[in-house]
């Protein structure tokens, strides 16, 4: 038997929170924060009654990301 | 655990004609001493290492092993410090979650805004079966036997 897993669907985030940082409510339905640094969002979305914000870097499209980290050890 | 990819508006461009830029990303609970809190981390089968950044370290108190000090480099090979800390890790999904117990790295990021979390392979994705369907943009998680206990 094959059980379906369920999927979370999240709406795409607009354009004009490109390259800033943004917290989601819980169910991930509304941005309640966005800004500059990734704390100072925390403590705006922390700040509208939400206790599970989720934090989110939106990428900036005029940089494209090439990969992550790899370790000089 | 099944994800679908975040999905990011944008002008549409010569490169990227559509105007979207989708990524694989994973809903991750990080746990420490002091409390615990939710960011969305990048699943890259690239990264060497489970990478945080530090403010997460400081905020929840998670002592960092600073004799084990190194650096780590993008692409591009610019170094930025990482320091080894352990830390409790979930990947959350709707209908479950998977949690361990880990060492990961956490980078002091030169520029804060550009602070980002990723699920690389030491800590993270080595304790997972993973399928990236391109198609449906949506990401497949699986544990293995390796997963450790929180």
């Amino acid at each position: 038997m094959v059980t379906e897993q369920a999927i979370e669907i999240v709406p795409p985030v607009p354009q004009q929170f490109a390259g800033k940082w943004i917290a989601w409510d819980w169910k991930r339905t509304r941005i309640i924060a966005s800004g500059g640094t990734r704390q100072d969002v925390r403590r705006m979305a922390l700040t509208t009654g939400e206790a599970r914000p989720i934090l989110d870097r939106v990428p900036d499209p005029k940089c494209n990301f090439l990969g992550g980290c790899r370790s000089s050890l | 655990m099944k994800f679908r990819y975040a999905t990011y508006l944008c002008e549409p461009s010569a490169a990227n004609p559509d105007g979207v830029i989708v990524r694989p990303k994973v809903l991750l609970n990080i746990v420490g001493p002091l409390g615990d809190l939710f960011d969305l981390a990048l699943v890259d089968t690239g990264a060497d290492h489970t990478t945080l950044p530090i403010s997460i370290a400081e905020e929840l108190g998670i002592p960092l092993i600073t004799e084990h000090t190194t650096q780590s480099s993008g692409f591009s090979g610019e170094e930025i410090e990482t320091v080894p800390g352990e830390v409790e890790l979930a990947i959350v999904a709707p209908d479950s979650e998977v949690r361990w117990r880990t060492h990961v790295y956490f980078a002091r990021f030169p520029d804060e805004s550009k602070e980002g979390c990723i699920l690389g392979h030491v800590g993270g994705l080595q304790f997972f079966s993973a399928h990236f369907d391109g198609e449906r943009q949506e990401l497949t998680l699986a544990p293995n036997s390796k997963l450790p206990t929180a």
